[in-house]
């Protein structure tokens, strides 16, 4: 199952929030949102379940748009763990009303999955600590049996072990091939190795979409150190300064060619180290431009 | 996974030199049953797709290999074939040049030699 974002548009209180957003997801896919934050990662999960009616473009499930086959929307379950209608209800029914949206919802799964965490039926959400809300968003994600879900902050103020369940459930359900996550999170390091791909959300639109594995094969981050001050050209054409400390110069090559290798070690570095190169790197080169202007 | 060595590769490039470094150190024995894709990826928390690539790998090396609807096993480690020995040949090749190029000694060159062949030894 794919879902297709096209053109999305959506202006908020006269601020233009998404603009063109274009982006696919299938089954089988761990897709990670990045962001800076206020970039629209909330606003486009909203928009992406009609929460919020994109006023330009559409979302499309294998082909047939949501706004003309509204049923199809049932392929699809996003729960804000932060603006939750059933704070004051207790655990089991909140299952009832999640089992009438979604007529596959599993109510032996729920229970075991609750079960699996200690959480009795009887408990009512808002009386649970923030992991164990994230734990119940969770089970009625999976147990509601839908392919495509969307997790917003899924690892957000929890403890090791609770965000290693998450991971863990995630893994899980992707390896079936048969459901798929669009991950929003600031915890870059938590989706790197998690996410196939990472879209990175700039300016109302997907500014940038990385494949970890392809980009890490492709790619180096080097520390070098040169005998004069002199940063050469090469570090310049070919790379992306993240950071210079006296003559430390750490730099991301998106493309560590041989040809690059050679004009960098005809350069003489004093010190040529390859660096681990993570998720990190990635946002802070995407992003390093709009820091720098507030 | 953790290894420092490995950290600036991709993570199933990681994962087909740990196995690796498991078999010869004797930590995975020839015949041995590897964890489904699923469980590996839960235990190494990684993306399914990235340790399926990783498995994929390994076969094509012959370290493991696949038996239809049993799973998959480590291959039996014979001594390595002549053309395994040919594709690994050009990378030591390349990284004795290197390090001859960079200063390092035949001394040196051996020590690192023999820490690897005593590693899983001790």
């Amino acid at each position: 199952m794919k879902l297709t974002a096209q053109h999305l548009a959506k202006t908020i209180a006269g601020k233009q929030v998404l603009s063109q957003l274009d982006f696919t997801w299938q089954t089988g896919e761990i897709v990670g949102l990045v962001g800076r934050n206020g970039a629209g990662k909330t606003t486009l999960m909203r928009t992406l379940v009609d929460q919020y009616h994109a006023d330009h473009g559409q979302v499309a499930i294998d082909g047939r748009n949501l706004a003309e086959a509204p049923q199809a929307r049932q392929n699809l379950i996003y729960i804000d763990p932060t603006e939750v209608f059933f704070t004051r209800m207790n655990l089991a029914k909140i299952a009832q009303y999640y089992a009438a949206g979604y007529p596959h919802f599993d109510q032996n799964r729920y229970r075991s999955l609750l079960a699996a965490n200690d959480l009795p039926l009887t408990k009512r959400y808002g009386e649970l600590s923030k992991g164990y809300q994230a734990l119940v968003v969770m089970a009625l994600n999976l147990a509601s049996a839908v392919p495509l879900i969307l997790l917003d902050e899924p690892f957000d103020g929890l403890d090791l072990f609770i965000r290693e369940t998450i991971v863990k459930a995630v893994i899980e359900e992707v390896a079936a091939g048969e459901r798929g996550f669009l991950i929003a999170s600031h915890d870059l390091a938590e989706l790197d190795g998690l996410a196939d791909r990472v879209l990175f959300l700039k300016r109302g639109t997907i500014s940038r979409a990385v494949a970890l594995e392809q980009v890490r094969s492709e790619a180096a981050k080097l520390q070098l150190v040169f005998a004069t001050n002199q940063i050469p050209a090469v570090v310049r054409d070919r790379g992306q300064i993240l950071n210079i400390q006296g003559r430390v110069i750490t730099a991301l090559f998106p493309a560590y060619t041989s040809v690059v290798k050679a004009a960098l070690t005809a350069a003489q570095p004093v010190l040529m180290e390859v660096l681990p190169l993570s998720l990190s790197d990635l946002f802070r080169s995407e992003y390093a431009g709009e820091v720098r202007h507030g | 996974m953790d290894d420092p060595r490995y950290k600036a590769l991709a993570y199933y490039e990681r994962l087909v030199l740990q196995i690796k470094q498991d078999v010869v150190q004797g930590v995975r024995a020839p015949g041995e049953k590897l964890p489904s894709v699923r469980d590996m990826a839960k235990a190494v928390q990684l993306n399914p797709n990235t340790v399926a690539k990783a498995y994929k790998v390994l076969e094509a090396q012959g370290v493991i290999e696949v038996r239809p609807g049993l799973g998959t096993f480590i291959g039996p480690q014979t001594a390595a074939t002549g053309e395994e020995k040919r594709r690994v040949r050009p990378a030591f090749d390349a990284a004795v040049v290197s390090a001859k190029a960079a200063g390092v000694t035949h001394m040196e060159l051996e020590s690192w030699l023999n820490a690897h062949f005593e590693e899983g030894q001790a």
